[in-house]
């Protein structure tokens, strides 16, 4: 009987993406989560989809400065808790991206 | 063969006390967290205990690392594992992993399923990635 590919495979990246945080950070981080999803559902739907801040924004009408004074909140909490993103997942520069434009 | 949860405590206890006696390295030091989490999930279904939140996160990560130390024992000896069937009596040290690291994998898939179902609401992978997407960078 040998464990299932998948299965593996998302545990790899569970693996990844906690390899920086506490247990009590993930609870944290769930309680943040939560709170977001509950008061703005629009905004945590975005996030699951992988919209960028400026498409979710538009998706709301909202300017972006609007939504970023929500995330900002969002962003301070997970502060608080130093909940940090693990380097190398989820943002590219976009510095980089310029340079690697042709 | 059936093993029952008795089986599996003995057998994980006198795991763990065989890799206490192994040098420590990074794969013994992932065995033994392993171990030490799953004798500590089967005393708590002996206590008939429900399962919290922050035991919910740890087990996960170490189900995570148990289901990777499975599949690179199978990939690396895989070979020496031809005749056995899990459940029976291991008579070497790879048939003694495999069969204790099957029922580790075994009891935090159930144990995390039904944690998640009872008392809270655990994050999944995705909701975890999108409010990290939100989080600070780790600085070098």
């Amino acid at each position: 009987m040998s464990a299932p590919k998948e299965s593996v495979r998302v545990s790899v990246e569970w693996l990844a993406l906690t390899a920086s945080l506490t247990t009590s950070q993930l609870v944290a981080a769930g309680e943040i989560w939560r709170d977001l999803a509950a008061r703005f559902p629009e905004i945590a739907s975005g996030l699951l989809g992988g919209l960028a801040h400026d498409e979710i924004a538009r998706g709301l009408r909202w300017d972006r400065r609007s939504l970023n004074k929500v995330l900002k909140t969002y962003v301070d909490w997970l502060r608080d808790y130093e909940i940090l993103l693990p380097k190398g997942l989820g943002r590219t520069k976009k510095k980089k991206l310029k340079e690697t434009s042709p | 063969m059936i093993r029952t949860l008795e089986d599996k405590l003995t057998t994980a206890l006198d795991t763990r006390e065989y890799v206490q006696t192994f040098p420590l390295d990074e794969d013994t030091a992932c065995l033994l967290r392993v171990l030490e989490d799953a004798i500590a999930d089967y005393r708590r279904v002996e206590r008939k205990t429900k399962i919290d939140e922050l035991t919910y996160y740890r087990l996960r990560g170490t189900h995570a690392i148990a289901s990777l130390l499975l599949e690179e024992l199978i990939a690396e000896s895989g070979h020496e594992l031809e005749g056995y069937i899990y459940g029976g009596a291991p008579s070497t040290l790879t048939e003694l992993l495999f069969c204790v690291l099957n029922d580790c994998v075994d009891q935090f898939a159930t144990s995390l399923l039904y944690g998640a179902a009872k008392n809270f609401q655990p994050l999944s992978d995705a909701e975890l990635k999108a409010i990290l997407s939100l989080a600070p960078t780790a600085q070098a």
